[in-house]
Protein backbone atom coordinates (compact mmCIF):
# COMPACT_ATOMS: atom_id res chain seq x y z
CA UNK A 1 0.00 0.00 0.00
CA UNK A 2 1.04 3.60 -0.48
CA UNK A 3 1.19 6.13 2.31
CA UNK A 4 2.37 9.75 2.52
CA UNK A 5 5.02 10.73 5.07
CA UNK A 6 5.36 14.35 6.28
CA UNK A 7 8.57 15.55 7.86
CA UNK A 8 8.71 18.26 10.49
CA UNK A 9 11.67 20.33 11.63
CA UNK A 10 14.76 18.22 12.36
CA UNK A 11 13.37 15.23 10.50
CA UNK A 12 12.90 17.41 7.44
CA UNK A 13 16.51 18.54 7.65
CA UNK A 14 17.68 14.93 7.94
CA UNK A 15 15.65 13.66 5.01
CA UNK A 16 15.89 16.80 2.88
CA UNK A 17 12.23 16.87 1.94
CA UNK A 18 8.86 18.11 3.27
CA UNK A 19 7.12 14.93 2.39
CA UNK A 20 7.33 11.83 0.32
CA UNK A 21 5.34 8.79 -0.65
CA UNK A 22 6.26 5.44 0.82
CA UNK A 23 5.32 1.94 -0.24
CA UNK A 24 4.65 -0.46 2.63
CA UNK A 25 3.28 -4.01 2.90
CA UNK A 26 -0.49 -4.05 3.64
CA UNK A 27 -1.22 -4.08 7.34
CA UNK A 28 2.09 -2.48 8.33
CA UNK A 29 2.29 -0.77 11.70
CA UNK A 30 3.19 2.91 12.15
CA UNK A 31 6.56 1.85 13.54
CA UNK A 32 7.42 0.44 10.11
CA UNK A 33 7.73 3.98 8.73
CA UNK A 34 10.81 4.79 10.77
CA UNK A 35 12.23 1.31 10.23
CA UNK A 36 12.02 1.62 6.44
CA UNK A 37 13.17 5.25 6.29
CA UNK A 38 15.97 4.43 8.71
CA UNK A 39 17.50 2.11 6.13
CA UNK A 40 17.94 5.06 3.78
CA UNK A 41 18.55 7.71 6.47
CA UNK A 42 20.30 6.05 9.38
CA UNK A 43 20.52 9.37 11.25
CA UNK A 44 16.75 9.29 11.62
CA UNK A 45 17.07 6.27 13.86
CA UNK A 46 19.23 8.27 16.27
CA UNK A 47 16.28 10.55 16.91
CA UNK A 48 13.88 7.64 17.21
CA UNK A 49 13.26 8.09 20.94
CA UNK A 50 12.13 11.67 20.55
CA UNK A 51 10.12 11.44 17.35
CA UNK A 52 6.37 11.20 17.78
CA UNK A 53 4.20 9.75 15.08
CA UNK A 54 0.90 11.20 13.99
CA UNK A 55 -1.41 9.45 11.55
CA UNK A 56 -3.85 11.68 9.69
CA UNK A 57 -3.02 14.45 12.13
CA UNK A 58 -3.75 12.48 15.30
CA UNK A 59 -0.96 11.30 17.59
CA UNK A 60 -0.72 7.55 17.56
CA UNK A 61 1.26 4.68 19.03
CA UNK A 62 3.80 2.54 17.23
CA UNK A 63 1.48 -0.45 16.97
CA UNK A 64 -1.24 1.37 15.02
CA UNK A 65 -2.04 -0.42 11.74
CA UNK A 66 -1.80 1.82 8.69
CA UNK A 67 -4.20 1.96 5.76
CA UNK A 68 -3.81 2.92 2.10
CA UNK A 69 -3.54 6.67 1.71
CA UNK A 70 -2.74 7.46 5.37
CA UNK A 71 -0.59 10.48 6.08
CA UNK A 72 2.06 9.79 8.70
CA UNK A 73 3.79 12.80 10.23
CA UNK A 74 7.12 12.66 12.05
CA UNK A 75 6.84 15.31 14.76
CA UNK A 76 10.10 16.92 15.91
CA UNK A 77 11.99 16.23 19.12
CA UNK A 78 10.05 17.35 22.12
CA UNK A 79 10.46 17.15 25.84
CA UNK A 80 7.61 16.18 28.10
CA UNK A 81 6.57 17.08 31.61
CA UNK B 1 -10.74 47.22 23.82
CA UNK B 2 -11.88 43.91 25.25
CA UNK B 3 -12.07 43.81 29.03
CA UNK B 4 -10.37 41.06 30.99
CA UNK B 5 -13.68 39.67 32.27
CA UNK B 6 -15.03 39.53 28.73
CA UNK B 7 -11.94 37.66 27.60
CA UNK B 8 -12.44 35.14 30.39
CA UNK B 9 -16.06 34.69 29.34
CA UNK B 10 -15.05 33.94 25.74
CA UNK B 11 -12.45 31.41 26.85
CA UNK B 12 -14.83 29.75 29.27
CA UNK B 13 -17.47 29.31 26.55
CA UNK B 14 -15.01 27.88 24.06
CA UNK B 15 -12.97 25.28 25.86
CA UNK B 16 -14.14 21.68 25.54
CA UNK B 17 -14.24 19.35 28.55
CA UNK B 18 -11.88 16.38 28.44
CA UNK B 19 -13.09 12.81 28.33
CA UNK B 20 -13.02 10.60 31.40
CA UNK B 21 -10.94 7.62 32.46
CA UNK B 22 -10.62 5.20 35.35
CA UNK B 23 -7.48 5.69 37.38
CA UNK B 24 -6.03 4.17 40.52
CA UNK B 25 -6.38 6.17 43.70
CA UNK B 26 -2.66 6.68 43.93
CA UNK B 27 -2.59 8.42 40.54
CA UNK B 28 -5.61 10.59 41.12
CA UNK B 29 -4.22 13.42 43.25
CA UNK B 30 -5.24 16.77 41.77
CA UNK B 31 -7.63 15.21 39.26
CA UNK B 32 -11.31 16.10 39.18
CA UNK B 33 -13.90 13.41 39.82
CA UNK B 34 -16.05 12.43 36.86
CA UNK B 35 -18.61 10.75 39.09
CA UNK B 36 -20.36 11.36 42.41
CA UNK B 37 -19.08 9.22 45.26
CA UNK B 38 -21.74 7.60 47.43
CA UNK B 39 -20.66 5.67 50.51
CA UNK B 40 -21.57 2.01 50.50
CA UNK B 41 -20.40 1.43 54.06
CA UNK B 42 -20.50 3.10 57.43
CA UNK B 43 -17.30 4.63 58.77
CA UNK B 44 -16.35 3.55 61.35
CA UNK B 45 -17.93 0.14 60.80
CA UNK B 46 -17.88 -0.62 64.52
CA UNK B 47 -18.07 1.30 67.80
CA UNK B 48 -14.53 1.90 69.00
CA UNK B 49 -12.65 3.61 71.80
CA UNK B 50 -11.64 7.24 71.43
CA UNK B 51 -8.81 6.91 73.88
CA UNK B 52 -6.65 4.64 75.98
CA UNK B 53 -8.62 3.70 79.08
CA UNK B 54 -11.14 1.19 80.40
CA UNK B 55 -14.39 0.04 78.82
CA UNK B 56 -17.17 -0.58 81.31
CA UNK B 57 -20.91 -0.95 81.67
CA UNK B 58 -22.58 2.17 83.07
CA UNK B 59 -25.64 2.42 85.24
CA UNK B 60 -28.65 4.53 84.25
CA UNK B 61 -27.59 7.20 86.72
CA UNK B 62 -24.15 8.53 85.72
CA UNK B 63 -23.41 9.85 89.19
CA UNK B 64 -23.94 6.38 90.60
CA UNK B 65 -20.64 5.32 89.02
CA UNK B 66 -18.62 7.54 91.34
CA UNK B 67 -16.71 5.41 93.84
CA UNK B 68 -17.57 2.10 92.20
CA UNK B 69 -14.95 -0.59 92.24
CA UNK B 70 -14.28 -2.57 89.04
CA UNK B 71 -12.48 -5.83 88.35
CA UNK B 72 -10.23 -5.77 85.26
CA UNK B 73 -11.20 -8.83 83.25
CA UNK B 74 -9.15 -8.36 80.10
CA UNK B 75 -7.51 -6.16 77.55
CA UNK B 76 -8.10 -5.31 73.90
CA UNK B 77 -5.89 -3.34 71.52
CA UNK B 78 -6.73 -1.78 68.16
CA UNK B 79 -7.05 -4.53 65.59
CA UNK B 80 -8.24 -7.13 68.12
CA UNK B 81 -11.66 -8.19 69.35
CA UNK B 82 -12.50 -8.94 72.99
CA UNK B 83 -14.07 -12.40 73.04
CA UNK B 84 -16.12 -12.04 76.22
CA UNK B 85 -18.96 -9.90 77.55
CA UNK B 86 -18.44 -7.10 80.08
CA UNK B 87 -20.74 -7.45 83.08
CA UNK B 88 -21.53 -5.18 86.00
CA UNK B 89 -18.47 -4.44 88.13
CA UNK B 90 -16.11 -5.36 85.31
CA UNK B 91 -13.76 -3.36 83.12
CA UNK B 92 -11.66 -4.18 80.07
CA UNK B 93 -8.52 -2.21 79.34
CA UNK B 94 -8.80 -0.65 75.86
CA UNK B 95 -6.46 1.18 73.49
CA UNK B 96 -7.55 3.92 71.13
CA UNK B 97 -9.33 2.43 68.14
CA UNK B 98 -10.10 -0.91 69.77
CA UNK B 99 -13.65 -2.22 69.27
CA UNK B 100 -15.85 -1.67 72.33
CA UNK B 101 -16.34 -5.05 74.01
CA UNK B 102 -19.87 -6.42 74.06
CA UNK B 103 -21.68 -5.29 77.19
CA UNK B 104 -19.62 -2.12 77.63
CA UNK B 105 -21.15 1.23 76.80
CA UNK B 106 -18.57 3.80 77.92
CA UNK B 107 -14.83 4.27 78.16
CA UNK B 108 -13.14 6.10 80.99
CA UNK B 109 -9.64 7.47 80.85
CA UNK B 110 -6.69 6.54 83.04
CA UNK B 111 -7.03 9.77 84.98
CA UNK B 112 -10.49 8.86 86.17
CA UNK B 113 -9.52 5.61 87.90
CA UNK B 114 -7.17 4.57 90.64
CA UNK B 115 -5.81 1.09 91.19
CA UNK B 116 -6.64 -0.25 94.63
CA UNK B 117 -6.01 -3.84 95.77
CA UNK B 118 -5.93 -5.12 92.20
CA UNK B 119 -9.20 -3.39 91.37
CA UNK B 120 -10.06 -0.06 89.76
CA UNK B 121 -11.79 2.63 91.72
CA UNK B 122 -13.79 5.06 89.59
CA UNK B 123 -13.99 8.70 90.57
CA UNK B 124 -16.58 11.05 89.20
CA UNK B 125 -19.72 10.38 87.11
CA UNK B 126 -19.56 8.33 83.93
CA UNK B 127 -21.95 9.24 81.12
CA UNK B 128 -23.20 6.41 78.94
CA UNK B 129 -21.43 6.56 75.56
CA UNK B 130 -18.55 8.76 76.61
CA UNK B 131 -15.28 8.41 74.70
CA UNK B 132 -16.88 6.05 72.23
CA UNK B 133 -16.67 6.69 68.49
CA UNK B 134 -19.87 5.23 67.19
CA UNK B 135 -20.39 3.21 64.07
CA UNK B 136 -21.33 5.53 61.21
CA UNK B 137 -20.53 8.69 63.12
CA UNK B 138 -18.21 9.87 60.32
CA UNK B 139 -19.85 8.43 57.22
CA UNK B 140 -23.18 6.63 56.86
CA UNK B 141 -23.81 4.20 54.06
CA UNK B 142 -25.75 6.11 51.40
CA UNK B 143 -24.15 9.49 52.17
CA UNK B 144 -23.31 11.39 48.97
CA UNK B 145 -19.81 12.35 49.95
CA UNK B 146 -18.21 13.90 46.90
CA UNK B 147 -19.59 15.36 43.71
CA UNK B 148 -18.45 15.21 40.14
CA UNK B 149 -15.97 18.01 39.54
CA UNK B 150 -14.34 17.87 42.97
CA UNK B 151 -10.57 18.05 42.75
CA UNK B 152 -9.02 15.28 44.79
CA UNK B 153 -6.76 16.36 47.62
CA UNK B 154 -4.94 14.00 49.99
CA UNK B 155 -7.93 14.22 52.38
CA UNK B 156 -10.40 13.03 49.76
CA UNK B 157 -8.04 10.22 48.82
CA UNK B 158 -7.97 9.09 52.45
CA UNK B 159 -11.75 9.04 52.68
CA UNK B 160 -12.03 7.06 49.43
CA UNK B 161 -9.45 4.61 50.71
CA UNK B 162 -11.30 4.13 53.99
CA UNK B 163 -14.34 3.10 51.94
CA UNK B 164 -12.34 0.54 50.02
CA UNK B 165 -12.49 2.53 46.79
CA UNK B 166 -9.24 1.94 44.97
CA UNK B 167 -10.15 3.25 41.53
CA UNK B 168 -12.01 6.39 40.54
CA UNK B 169 -13.44 7.84 37.38
CA UNK B 170 -11.74 11.18 36.70
CA UNK B 171 -11.40 13.59 33.80
CA UNK B 172 -8.40 13.07 31.56
CA UNK B 173 -5.41 15.38 31.66
CA UNK B 174 -5.08 17.54 28.57
CA UNK B 175 -1.87 17.50 26.63
CA UNK B 176 -0.63 21.05 26.17
CA UNK B 177 1.80 21.87 23.37
CA UNK B 178 4.13 24.73 24.22
CA UNK B 179 5.72 26.69 21.41
CA UNK B 180 8.03 29.58 22.04
CA UNK B 181 9.11 31.78 19.20
CA UNK B 182 11.70 34.29 18.33
CA UNK B 183 14.96 34.37 16.41
CA UNK B 184 16.61 35.58 19.60
CA UNK B 185 15.93 32.37 21.53
CA UNK B 186 18.45 29.65 22.26
CA UNK B 187 17.89 26.49 24.31
CA UNK B 188 18.75 26.89 27.98
CA UNK B 189 21.80 24.69 27.87
CA UNK B 190 23.41 26.92 25.28
CA UNK B 191 25.40 30.09 25.78
CA UNK B 192 23.54 32.93 24.07
CA UNK B 193 25.38 34.67 21.24
CA UNK B 194 25.22 38.42 20.63
CA UNK B 195 21.59 39.60 20.82
CA UNK B 196 20.34 36.23 21.98
CA UNK B 197 18.64 35.09 25.18
CA UNK B 198 17.92 31.73 26.69
CA UNK B 199 14.45 30.26 26.26
CA UNK B 200 13.31 30.68 29.84
CA UNK B 201 9.61 31.15 29.04
CA UNK B 202 9.44 27.59 27.82
CA UNK B 203 10.56 26.35 31.21
CA UNK B 204 8.13 28.56 33.13
CA UNK B 205 5.23 27.53 30.92
CA UNK B 206 6.05 23.86 31.13
CA UNK B 207 6.12 24.09 34.92
CA UNK B 208 2.90 26.11 35.11
CA UNK B 209 1.11 23.53 32.96
CA UNK B 210 2.47 20.73 35.06
CA UNK B 211 1.39 22.48 38.26
CA UNK B 212 -2.19 22.60 37.00
CA UNK B 213 -2.13 18.85 36.59
CA UNK B 214 -1.96 18.85 32.79
CA UNK B 215 0.73 17.34 30.56
CA UNK B 216 3.16 19.62 28.76
CA UNK B 217 4.97 18.86 25.57
CA UNK B 218 7.64 21.31 24.65
CA UNK B 219 8.80 22.05 21.15
CA UNK B 220 12.15 23.55 20.24
CA UNK B 221 12.08 27.35 19.96
CA UNK B 222 10.76 28.42 16.60
CA UNK B 223 12.26 30.97 14.24
CA UNK B 224 10.38 34.10 13.18
CA UNK B 225 9.57 32.96 9.69
CA UNK B 226 6.24 31.91 8.32
CA UNK B 227 7.20 28.45 7.11
CA UNK B 228 8.80 27.33 10.34
CA UNK B 229 5.97 28.84 12.31
CA UNK B 230 3.28 27.20 10.22
CA UNK B 231 4.83 23.81 10.58
CA UNK B 232 5.45 24.18 14.29
CA UNK B 233 1.91 25.41 14.95
CA UNK B 234 0.42 22.60 12.87
CA UNK B 235 2.33 20.08 14.93
CA UNK B 236 1.22 21.87 18.08
CA UNK B 237 -2.43 21.56 17.08
CA UNK B 238 -2.19 17.79 17.41
CA UNK B 239 -2.33 18.25 21.17
CA UNK B 240 -5.40 19.16 23.23
CA UNK B 241 -4.31 22.76 23.86
CA UNK B 242 -1.72 24.94 22.18
CA UNK B 243 0.16 27.71 23.95
CA UNK B 244 2.51 29.93 22.01
CA UNK B 245 4.70 32.58 23.56
CA UNK B 246 5.98 35.51 21.56
CA UNK B 247 5.18 37.01 18.20
CA UNK B 248 1.75 38.46 18.98
CA UNK B 249 2.48 42.11 19.31
CA UNK B 250 2.63 44.60 16.49
CA UNK B 251 6.23 44.38 15.52
CA UNK B 252 7.33 43.45 12.04
CA UNK B 253 8.19 39.94 13.13
CA UNK B 254 4.98 39.26 14.99
CA UNK B 255 3.58 36.67 12.67
CA UNK B 256 1.77 34.29 14.95
CA UNK B 257 -1.79 35.43 14.44
CA UNK B 258 -1.65 35.50 10.66
CA UNK B 259 -0.12 32.08 10.53
CA UNK B 260 -2.65 30.72 12.97
CA UNK B 261 -5.45 32.04 10.79
CA UNK B 262 -3.88 30.53 7.70
CA UNK B 263 -3.93 27.07 9.23
CA UNK B 264 -7.55 27.31 10.23
CA UNK B 265 -7.50 28.71 13.76
CA UNK B 266 -10.36 31.11 14.41
CA UNK B 267 -9.00 34.03 16.43
CA UNK B 268 -11.64 34.95 19.02
CA UNK B 269 -9.79 37.86 20.52
CA UNK B 270 -6.50 39.74 20.34
CA UNK B 271 -5.50 42.41 22.79
CA UNK B 272 -7.10 42.77 26.15
CA UNK B 273 -7.27 45.82 28.37
CA UNK B 274 -4.68 44.61 30.86
CA UNK B 275 -1.17 45.40 31.93
CA UNK B 276 1.06 43.49 31.60
CA UNK B 277 -0.04 41.18 28.81
CA UNK B 278 -2.11 43.37 26.50
CA UNK B 279 -1.26 41.58 23.21
CA UNK B 280 -2.62 38.24 24.42
CA UNK B 281 -4.74 36.39 21.87
CA UNK B 282 -7.06 33.39 22.02
CA UNK B 283 -8.47 31.22 19.30
CA UNK B 284 -10.02 27.87 18.56
CA UNK B 285 -9.08 25.25 16.02
CA UNK B 286 -11.93 23.03 15.01
CA UNK B 287 -10.53 20.78 12.36
CA UNK B 288 -10.66 17.00 12.75
CA UNK B 289 -13.84 17.07 14.81
CA UNK B 290 -12.46 18.36 18.05
CA UNK B 291 -11.82 21.83 19.42
CA UNK B 292 -8.27 22.82 20.30
CA UNK B 293 -8.02 26.07 22.32
CA UNK B 294 -5.07 28.17 21.26
CA UNK B 295 -3.52 30.70 23.63
CA UNK B 296 -1.06 33.08 21.99
CA UNK B 297 0.70 34.73 24.92
CA UNK B 298 3.02 37.72 24.73
CA UNK B 299 6.73 37.01 24.79
CA UNK B 300 7.79 39.18 27.72
CA UNK B 301 8.32 36.73 30.55
CA UNK B 302 6.22 38.58 33.11
CA UNK B 303 3.39 39.00 30.59
CA UNK B 304 3.60 35.31 29.77
CA UNK B 305 3.29 34.35 33.41
CA UNK B 306 0.47 36.78 34.22
CA UNK B 307 -1.60 35.88 31.17
CA UNK B 308 -1.14 32.20 31.95
CA UNK B 309 -2.41 32.72 35.48
CA UNK B 310 -5.38 34.82 34.38
CA UNK B 311 -6.49 32.98 31.26
CA UNK B 312 -4.79 29.66 30.69
CA UNK B 313 -4.89 28.12 34.14
CA UNK B 314 -8.67 28.58 34.58
CA UNK B 315 -9.19 27.11 31.11
CA UNK B 316 -7.06 24.05 31.83
CA UNK B 317 -8.81 23.42 35.13
CA UNK B 318 -12.19 23.74 33.47
CA UNK B 319 -11.12 21.34 30.71
CA UNK B 320 -10.09 18.91 33.43
CA UNK B 321 -13.62 19.02 34.78
CA UNK B 322 -12.76 20.80 38.00
CA UNK B 323 -15.46 22.84 39.73
CA UNK B 324 -15.25 25.00 42.81
CA UNK B 325 -11.50 25.39 42.55
CA UNK B 326 -11.53 29.19 42.23
CA UNK B 327 -9.60 30.69 45.14
CA UNK B 328 -11.31 33.13 47.48
CA UNK B 329 -11.08 36.74 46.45
CA UNK B 330 -9.03 38.52 49.05
CA UNK B 331 -8.55 42.15 49.97
CA UNK B 332 -5.52 43.60 51.72
CA UNK B 333 -4.39 47.00 52.92
CA UNK B 334 -1.98 48.72 50.58
CA UNK B 335 1.36 49.90 51.83
CA UNK B 336 2.72 52.53 49.48
CA UNK B 337 0.78 54.01 46.62
CA UNK B 338 -0.44 52.93 43.22
CA UNK B 339 -1.13 55.44 40.49
CA UNK B 340 -2.19 54.64 36.98
CA UNK B 341 -3.64 56.55 34.12
CA UNK B 342 -4.13 53.97 31.44
CA UNK B 343 -7.63 52.65 32.17
CA UNK B 344 -6.30 49.10 32.15
CA UNK B 345 -6.67 46.34 34.70
CA UNK B 346 -3.21 46.07 36.21
CA UNK B 347 -1.55 43.09 37.82
CA UNK B 348 1.34 44.08 40.04
CA UNK B 349 3.58 41.58 41.77
CA UNK B 350 3.11 42.01 45.50
CA UNK B 351 4.26 40.85 48.90
CA UNK B 352 1.45 40.07 51.30
CA UNK B 353 2.13 40.01 55.02
CA UNK B 354 0.10 39.53 58.15
CA UNK B 355 0.96 42.36 60.52
CA UNK B 356 -0.73 41.84 63.87
CA UNK B 357 -3.79 40.38 62.22
CA UNK B 358 -4.04 42.88 59.37
CA UNK B 359 -3.25 41.79 55.82
CA UNK B 360 -0.81 44.31 54.36
CA UNK B 361 0.41 44.20 50.78
CA UNK B 362 3.05 46.15 48.93
CA UNK B 363 4.44 46.02 45.43
CA UNK B 364 7.73 44.19 44.87
CA UNK B 365 9.20 47.27 43.21
CA UNK B 366 10.01 47.40 39.52
CA UNK B 367 7.03 46.13 37.52
CA UNK B 368 8.50 46.08 34.03
CA UNK B 369 7.12 43.27 31.86
CA UNK B 370 10.51 41.78 31.31
CA UNK B 371 11.57 41.92 34.95
CA UNK B 372 10.99 38.30 35.91
CA UNK B 373 12.71 38.80 39.24
CA UNK B 374 9.65 40.82 40.27
CA UNK B 375 8.13 37.39 40.80
CA UNK B 376 10.86 36.04 43.03
CA UNK B 377 9.89 37.95 46.13
CA UNK B 378 6.21 38.02 45.26
CA UNK B 379 3.59 35.85 46.94
CA UNK B 380 0.61 37.52 45.32
CA UNK B 381 -0.65 39.63 42.45
CA UNK B 382 -2.23 42.98 43.26
CA UNK B 383 -5.19 43.53 40.96
CA UNK B 384 -6.13 47.13 40.26
CA UNK B 385 -9.43 47.57 38.38
CA UNK B 386 -9.66 49.33 35.06
CA UNK B 387 -11.31 52.53 36.20
CA UNK B 388 -9.21 53.07 39.34
CA UNK B 389 -6.57 55.78 38.91
CA UNK B 390 -5.12 55.81 42.38
CA UNK B 391 -4.95 53.66 45.48
CA UNK B 392 -3.46 55.51 48.43
CA UNK B 393 -1.72 54.06 51.43
CA UNK B 394 -4.02 52.29 53.85
CA UNK B 395 -6.76 51.63 51.33
CA UNK B 396 -7.96 48.12 50.51
CA UNK B 397 -6.93 46.49 47.26
CA UNK B 398 -7.69 43.07 45.78
CA UNK B 399 -4.96 40.46 45.77
CA UNK B 400 -4.61 37.01 44.31
CA UNK B 401 -2.26 34.55 45.99
CA UNK B 402 0.44 33.01 43.82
Amino acid sequence: MKIQVRFFSVTRDLVGADERALALPDGSKASAVLEILGLEFPLLLEWKQSIRLAVNMEYTHDERILNEGDEVALIPPVSGG
Amino acid sequence: MLLSDQAKEIISRSCPIMGTEITSLSSSLGRALAEDIVAREDVPTFDNSGMDGYALRTSDDAAHMDGISLKIVGEVAAGDVYPGVVGDGEAVKVMTGAPIPTGADAVIEQEQVKEENGKLRVSGPVERGCNIRSRGEDIRSGDRLLERGKRLRPFELGVLASLGISEVSVYARPEVAILTMGNELVPIDQAPGPGQIRNSNAVTLQALVHECGAKAILFDPCKDDEDHLREALEAGLLSDVLISSGGVSVGEYDLVLNVLKSIGVKILFWRVNIKPGKPVAFGLFEGRGRAVPVFALPGNSVSTAVTFIEYVRPALLRMMGATGWEPLRLMAELKGEIRKNDGKRQFLRGILRNESGRLIVQSTGSQGSAVMTSFLKANCLIIVPEEVREVTEGNMVEIKLL
